[in-house]
């Protein structure tokens, strides 16, 4: 069943909470969707256009209503929603850990917290119990040592969501930590927190959650986890040995891996030999972990350095910590990092200064590219830190000393990469007189990535128009690069967006997996189990699933076809914040490397660059996705269609809805697949097994 | 008339075989990749086709990419002296 919204104003000290409305329930289940409602409906009060560090934003934490109670095995993911501090638009966040469960448990699905406390305080909930408390005493304190001393004070079955020195100091892509180790990264929620003078939530939740009809959830439960058993045992084995660091194999055939700011998209044979998952199993990993409530597949893992691995761990020994994901690892590749024991380090450093990987470590790998081009020496760094240092690539310790600064606020290099690396690139800018734009690496909205996308026509897409900026979150999908010929024709009809290198169907594709992941993040569960268990991974089970679930927790009857509008629904939410702000078809866009800058000779997908094809894409999404192709604005007809009444009237008066006839899907399929087979080009990933030999590391 | 194949194993398949690659002679001078499949299926059981083959739809599991010399290729692609395979258990995230 579902809980309470609890709303916390820190200004007026205000504390009170109210139940989901059934209307909301059905059109936007819960966790994205619902905070997307709240979201939206604060701004129609307060203008989009304020500063994200004002008082008057707002801060949403939600679950969905299958998150922690154990459906499908699926585990617990928390949502948040801001406006991001980091690319002054739509921000969202979402993170693993038990503090989400806690929060349930606690009775409450959603918290939006307002205004700005006039000294550090953090809120105390105890089921029923909410208060808001002094924080003075863990103000400068760490992520870790705030969620210990959080703990000790108030009791081990407290969970909770922290900031570090990076919120504090208003670093401006601050992640949200929960548990102390689990980060809702991008986008700067914490950030927003630090700019609230909110140190801390701490929760503990003892009521738990009535199922509607329990025999039924465990029923459509086990037939999930049998589906992941079998058809879909190969994603399971994976995630549930590997986590996402499997990736880092795969990613270097098919050519994704950013290798020194995605000057290569593959790092040589012998540092991935010392730097892949198996290794990071055999030498570090020491427990597998769940990282929330309700997860069948576990894919955490705690691991220790012992100190005699390799030369980092000789710095690091003793060190303790959980997984990194691949995004963590390949933050480091990115700076062209060759040590796992450094990766490992980097999460535990950057998890505690609560710095978002993506952004520090490519902040750090456009420095370093700058330093290797000559266009920044030892004196510049001198100058901006005291430090006369080399940036050399792979210097951990650089690394390691700039993470510090940036979070501490300790000098010239905060100002320059405080708001993330499309900000520092044009402070750079300002300061040398030099175009170094076209180093910097970023997809929509100024918002970096650390995968290269060159080689997946259906990513690049995915880049351009997710309505937080640049990432994989709000698309996932395998479509493509993965070859899931039997999803393609389960969802599509057609194999074509199965096929690589074909431009045609991908912007479709992506238009269609913008919408199926916002309707898994509403529903509480990870993304990761959710979409490859049920849809992505296994086409035997399908999204029929999470109905069936929903309607034994819940007791809501939805069908599998209000799902999937569910998610079309709130990503238009998104999208229509942002169109607010004034963003349209031009910020839907990539940086200079990704589109014009083709993969070097002798990688994977060798020649290929976003650049190819991309309007054509991009049209192909706009049009599936019933947006207006020539703008990119929202069409009155599509938000209609969707129930969105309310938003169309305020686009509408804004001077920003289009009101151009959307084309059906149907025929927008129709005339892609006919493109597709009417495509002369090669259709074959071009995966590279031997650059290893030839690359010079 | 006999072939030699280069297969190059990435994880899973690498742990469970305990290899990162190896030659493998084939009788057929005109053998395809899902020839070369059911050699090694043959030869490595069921830990082997566990991973690869879907045991409900009797084919190769959805997500598992077949490369041959460096290029997407399928069951029925044809193989010859010193081809070089790649099965890829290719999936994304982060």
């Amino acid at each position: 069943m579902y809980g309470n919204i609890l709303r916390v104003d820190l200004s007026e000290e205000k504390i009170s909470n109210d139940p989901v409305p059934k209307e909301w329930q059905l059109k936007y289940m819960g966790g994205e969707g619902i905070n997307d409602k709240l979201f939206w409906d604060h701004f129609l009060n307060v203008d989009p256009k304020i500063d994200p560090l004002s008082l008057d934003n707002i801060l949403i934490w939600g679950v969905g209503p299958l998150g922690a109670t154990g459906a499908l095995g699926c585990g617990t993911k928390s949502k948040f929603t801001f406006k991001s501090p980091n690319y002054n638009c739509f921000g969202d966040s979402v993170g693993g850990g038990f503090f989400g469960c806690q929060m349930r448990w606690a009775g409450y699905d959603n918290m939006a917290i307002t205004g700005k406390a006039k000294k550090p305080v953090y809120i105390y909930i105890n089921n029923d119990e909410v208060e808001i408390r002094n924080a003075s005493h863990l103000w400068g304190k760490g992520v870790h040592a705030t969620n210990h001393q959080l703990r000790e004070e108030l009791g081990e079955d407290f969970r909770t969501l922290a900031i570090g020195l990076g919120g504090e100091n208003l670093v401006r892509f601050a992640n949200l930590m929960m548990d102390g180790e689990r980060s809702g990264g991008r986008t700067g929620g914490g950030c927003v927190m630090g700019s609230k003078n909110l140190k801390a939530v701490a929760v503990r939740g003892t009521k738990g959650i009535k199922i509607h009809d329990p025999e039924r959830l465990l029923k459509v439960t086990e037939e999930a986890h049998n589906s992941s058993k079998t058809t879909g045992y190969i994603w399971w084995y994976r995630y549930a040995r590997d986590g996402t660091m499997f990736l880092n194999e795969t990613y270097n055939i098919l050519g994704v891996n950013p290798w020194r700011n995605h000057q290569y998209n593959a790092i040589p044979t012998k540092v991935l030999t010392n730097m892949d998952s198996v290794y990071f199993i055999n030498k570090h990993k020491i427990q597998d972990r769940a990282c929330s409530a309700g997860c069948a597949t576990a894919c955490s893992h705690w691991w220790k350095i012992k100190g005699d691995e390799s030369p980092a761990a000789r710095d690091y020994a003793g060190e303790q910590g959980d997984k990194p994901e691949y995004v963590t690892w390949a933050s480091c590749i990115v700076w062209g990092c060759e040590d796992m024991a450094a990766v490992l380090h980097m999460q535990n450093l950057w998890n505690d200064l609560q710095l978002d990987v993506v952004e520090i470590g490519t902040c750090i790998a456009f420095l370093m590219e700058l330093y290797q081009r000559g266009i920044i020496t030892e004196k510049d760094v001198k100058e901006w830190t005291g430090e006369a240092l080399p940036l050399k690539w792979g210097d951990w310790r650089v690394v390691d000393k700039i993470s510090r600064w940036v979070a501490n606020k300790e000098n010239k290099l905060y100002d320059i990469l405080k708001g993330g690396v499309y900000q520092a690139a044009k402070e750079i800018e300002k300061l040398k007189g030099v175009d170094v734009m076209k180093y910097c690496q970023y997809g929509g909205k100024g918002s970096p990535f650390i995968e290269d996308h060159r080689s997946r026509r259906s990513w690049a897409i995915a880049m351009a128009t997710s309505p937080r900026g640049c990432d994989h979150l709000k698309s996932l999908d395998n479509t493509e690069h993965a070859r899931l010929v039997e999803v393609a024709k389960k969802v599509f009809g057609t194999a074509w967006p199965a096929t690589p290198r074909v431009p045609y169907t991908k912007g479709l594709l992506i238009a269609w997996a913008e919408n199926h992941t916002a309707a898994v993040n509403s529903t509480g569960l990870c993304i990761f189990n959710a979409a490859y268990w049920s849809w992505g991974g296994s086409a035997v089970a399908g999204p029929e699933l999470i109905p069936e679930a929903y309607y034994a927790v819940t007791g809501n009857k939805m069908s599998v076809e209000e799902f999937k509008t569910l998610g079309e629904r709130v990503h238009n939410i998104e999208k229509a914040f942002n169109v607010r702000l004034g963003l349209a078809r031009k910020d839907d866009s990539l940086c200079y490397r990704w589109m014009k800058e083709p993969v070097p000779k002798g990688y994977p997908a060798e020649g290929m660059k976003c650049g190819d094809y991309f309007d054509e894409m991009l049209d192909e999404y706009y049009e599936y996705k019933g947006f207006d192709p020539k703008t990119g604005l929202q069409t009155k007809d599509k938000l209609v269609e969707l129930g969105l009444e309310d938003v169309a009237t305020v686009l509408e008066k804004e001077g920003v809805l289009s009101s151009v006839k959307p084309k059906p899907k149907e025929q927008v399929l129709a005339e892609a697949v006919k493109k597709a087979e009417k495509w002369k080009g090669d259709t074959s990933h071009i995966a590279n097994f031997k650059f290893g030999i030839r690359i010079r590391g | 008339m006999k072939i030699n194949v280069r297969v190059i194993y990435t994880p899973p398949l690498r742990e469970v075989l305990s290899k990162r690659e190896e030659t493998v002679e084939l009788d057929r001078p005109e053998a395809t990749l899902m020839d070369l499949i059911e050699y090694l299926s043959k030869k490595y059981g069921e830990k082997f086709h566990r991973h690869l083959l879907d045991p409900q739809a009797r084919k190769l599991r959805d997500g598992i990419v077949l490369f041959v010399n460096g290029k997407h290729s399928d069951p029925q692609t044809p193989l010859s002296e010193n081809s070089e395979v790649a099965f890829v258990m290719a999936i994304g995230g982060g």
